[in-house]
């Protein structure tokens, strides 16, 4: 039967040109969401790009942003590459349970992270607390593939504490004695939880001698949250984490973005969009001024952080009637005189070893 | 645009067809030559004047040698000077210049160019053309459309195999046109496609890491040399495949490029088998116009020696393939004038391991351009400084281990025997296409995720 090749080829040839005709006909979307960029636009036409090659270029990328099917073609390669053994997919391991971990690497700009903040340090009369959270890849280290090969984050945070002339406080312990309790990080993005928070929070109250607050209601307020580990595999057969956070009875906050004042430390609009962890502090912003007006003790503290204190701050509001926040990143003025100004006393700086060494924010702290 | 990509299988070579089939065969030609310069034209929109020129150039040389018979000798040689100097200004200007400079302590500007996608493959397609017209094997073209169809014909423009004009003169003329023709060349389009997307691009990764590890263990700098042979080959191989699936849809019939290389009883027989239109191209206008064999050993040696050093320049401006050329020019004397009653006593198991041995070696000192990277590397490979096996090999063993031996498997060919039986049984027939339909989308599914790029880090 010479038929069944004919069949084949006009099979292949009629998906190669329904696919080809669907890109034309198919609404082209602006931004995509999973990928968290904006897709490309359609190209425009001038000489000079044309000679340069920048035109065809543009074109390509216009033809490939715009594919039909793209999240799913992801999703397929991913499961292709279970079923054939590879459990790593653009740097994330694909774990057991349903966890995604990212491979974790060495602290190379250690030298550069610290130099910044010990001359913070010599800039102030109190002690600095530095607190540097492992991520999910070590405390869940027992989800990790088989032979996965992965840099020991406690050793590179003891390496990182060594340098600074700070106070330093260890939560890995905490965490890693928990890990079976509570669900501390999600699994399908790279942030903790508010449980993780929460334990943190536990032992900074210790290593400051505070009274911690324990009695919180526990709310669910999202069970859809697909994070940024899922985006980078699509593996359509994980399930979602939810998002908890944890509330005190009548709570009262005044917190004051750049733009805008609230009451609360929710932005309940991210709940629907794709990044749910945004929820936590409105997503990030160079200053964030949270007073707690059920406190009458004047306390002030400034966190200066990465996203990891956005989870974490909702606890720390209990103990100081008026909380800072610095994202580095986009606060440009210096730090050291912003803590004199305001007659503060206790500065934390909160990071997550995984993304400290890419993010070089924190080197502009002055 | 490569093959293996949305906007060529999607869009590009679709359109080509269509228009190809559709019009009149009178026109056919000149519809494969426009979408060949707007293929070339996409990657190189002004090198495009380049290679056209090349085409008029070396047209012109046919007709001026038809004309003018008593001096054709002459001509030729201007011809292929010209050539050479063509190729060795925009491939190894640079290279020359910094050679120049290093040794003689000198500091000439570098040229202000970029490599010309494809030179080596045009340049040597237009040399075999006027070579064959001076030694009367091929009719001189009169048809500068025809000539320039031939040369920049887009599934071999780019990277081979080199079709000599004597391959396709007649099909220029006239060819079979069918769907038979459309059916089998899309599957072994297919099979290329699978080969490069599949298997070239997965071990080329692990390559990847490898290469890039500052410490590998002996067993994993076995695996990353053994990953690099299986992509080099399934990279190479695939793309030949698709040029030559591509010239049957088109009513072309290239001949074979490749013929399981990595089963070779010794490297005499490996290149045989591995870019057969280079080494005979090389065979047939180097080494013997040269005297070939036939003549003084030492005239041969040096005649071997002359068609390897220039094959591993070919290769690239770098001083490992001219090493890489070389070596195996020494290889090929060794066999030939030391150790063929040897080799050929060796049992058949033997045979393969000295062959892939020495093949492995190669590839080596073709991957690392610098020279201590290549050091570190075989010292890592022969246990200097490093331990025998560690957690890392486990990794990469069971994440990449299914793929390398897939790459091994259709290294041989047990599988074109296998397929020669599934083609006797109308069952099996079925489950093999159902399986391509498969790879198909899976290979799809690849080539759009490659080009998938989470940006997620810049808010958290």
């Amino acid at each position: 039967m010479k038929n069944i090749e004919k069949i084949f080829a006009l099979i292949i040839s009629g998906i190669i040109l329904f696919l080809s005709v669907f890109f034309f006909i198919n609404e082209k979307k602006v931004f995509s969401e999973n990928e968290n960029r904006y897709l490309a636009k359609t190209p425009k036409y001038n000489f000079e790009a044309l000679k340069s090659g920048r035109y065809m270029t543009q074109i390509e990328n216009y033809l490939i942003d715009h594919f039909p099917l793209r999240d799913y073609m992801v999703s397929l390669k991913t499961n292709t590459y279970k079923i054939v053994g590879i459990r790593e997919v653009n740097n994330i391991y694909l774990g057991s349970d349903g966890y995604l971990l990212e491979e974790f690497k060495e602290l190379t700009n250690i030298d550069k992270i610290v130099s910044t903040i010990n001359k913070l340090q010599e800039k102030l009369d109190f002690k600095l607390d530095v607190m540097l959270v492992p991520t999910s890849t070590d405390i869940n280290s027992d989800k990790l593939p088989k032979y996965a090969i992965n840099k020991s984050e406690k050793e590179e945070i003891n390496k990182f504490y060594n340098l600074l002339n700070t106070n330093k406080i260890n939560v890995y312990d905490s965490l890693y004695n928990n890990k079976d309790k509570y669900q501390l990080y999600y699994k399908l993005d790279h942030h903790w939880t508010s449980f993780g928070a929460y334990v943190a929070y536990l032992n900074y109250c210790e290593y400051k001698n505070i009274t911690p607050i324990t009695d919180y209601n526990i709310k669910e307020v999202s069970n859809s949250f697909y994070g940024t580990f899922y985006s980078k595999t699509n593996d359509y057969s994980l399930k979602a984490d939810s998002i908890n956070i944890f509330e005190v009875d009548n709570p009262d906050y005044t917190v004051v973005y750049e733009d805008k004042t609230v009451n609360s430390l929710y932005a309940t609009e991210y709940l629907d969009k794709k990044d749910k962890y945004s929820y936590f502090l409105d997503n990030n912003h160079s200053l964030i001024t949270i007073t707690n007006n059920n406190l009458d003790n004047n306390q002030k503290i400034l966190i200066i952080k990465d996203s990891y204190a956005n989870s974490f701050v909702p606890f720390i509001v209990n103990n100081y009637k008026y909380v800072y926040v610095i994202d580095p990143r986009y606060y440009k003025s210096e730090i050291s005189s912003f803590i004199k100004d305001n007659e503060i006393s206790n500065v934390l700086f909160l990071y997550n070893v995984g993304t400290i060494n890419n993010d070089l924010g924190i080197v502009s702290v002055k | 645009m490569i093959f293996s990509s949305i906007p060529f299988i999607f869009f590009f070579f679709p359109l080509c067809l269509l228009f190809y089939y559709i019009v009149p065969f009178k026109l056919k030609n000149y519809v494969l030559l426009f979408f060949s310069l707007v293929f070339y034209a996409w990657g190189e929109p002004v090198y495009v004047f380049l290679m056209i020129f090349s085409c008029l150039f070396n047209y012109l040389c046919g007709i001026f040698m038809e004309k003018f018979e008593k001096k054709k000798k002459l001509i030729l040689i201007l011809c292929v000077i010209i050539n050479i100097l063509l190729l060795g200004f925009y491939k190894y200007g640079n290279f020359v210049i910094e050679n120049i400079n290093s040794i003689l302590n000198l500091n000439i500007n570098k040229l202000d160019i970029s490599l010309p996608i494809g030179i080596s493959f045009f340049t040597f397609q237009t040399m075999s053309y006027v070579i064959d017209v001076y030694r009367k094997e091929v009719k001189v073209s009169h048809n500068f459309f025809t000539f320039t169809t031939y040369v920049s014909m887009f599934p071999q423009l780019i990277a081979g195999p080199i079709v000599r004009y004597e391959t396709v003169e007649k099909e220029l003329e006239k060819r079979e046109i069918n769907f038979e023709n459309y059916q089998n060349g899309l599957i072994r389009f297919l099979e290329g496609l699978f080969k490069k997307v599949l298997i070239a691009n997965t071990t080329g990764f692990l390559w990847n890491i490898i290469s890039s590890n500052t410490y590998n263990s002996v067993l994993t700098s076995w695996l990353g040399i053994i990953a690099f042979s299986i992509q080099i080959y399934f990279d190479f191989s695939g793309y030949s495949d698709m040029a030559i699936g591509m010239g049957k849809m088109l009513g072309f019939n290239y001949l074979e490029n490749f013929n399981y290389p990595y089963i070779a009883t010794s490297i005499t027989d490996f290149w045989r088998r591995w870019h057969i239109s280079l080494s005979s191209w090389f065979r047939d206008y180097v080494y013997i116009p040269l005297g070939g064999s036939r003549c003084k050993k030492i005239i041969n040696i040096r005649n071997i020696l002359i068609v390897w050093l220039l094959t591993g320049i070919w290769h690239g401006a770098s001083w490992n393939f001219i090493i890489w050329g070389l070596y195996f020019g020494l290889i090929l004397i060794v066999e030939k004038y030391m150790l063929k009653k040897q080799l050929e006593k060796l049992p058949l198991f033997f045979k393969h391991l000295y062959s892939i041995l020495l093949i492995i070696i190669g590839w080596l000192i073709f991957a690392f351009e610098d020279m201590s990277l290549f050091t570190n590397y075989f010292k890592s490979l022969i246990g200097i400084n490093n331990k025998f096996i560690d957690n890392n090999f486990m990794f990469y063993l069971t994440n990449y281990g299914f793929v390398i031996i897939i790459g091994i498997v259709f290294s041989t060919p047990i599988y074109k025997e296998i397929k020669e039986k599934i083609n006797k049984n109308n069952w099996l027939k079925i489950i093999l296409y159902l399986i391509y339909l498969l790879l198909f989308i899976i290979t799809i599914s690849f080539i759009v995720s490659d080009t998938y790029n989470p940006f997620l880090y810049f808010r958290f």
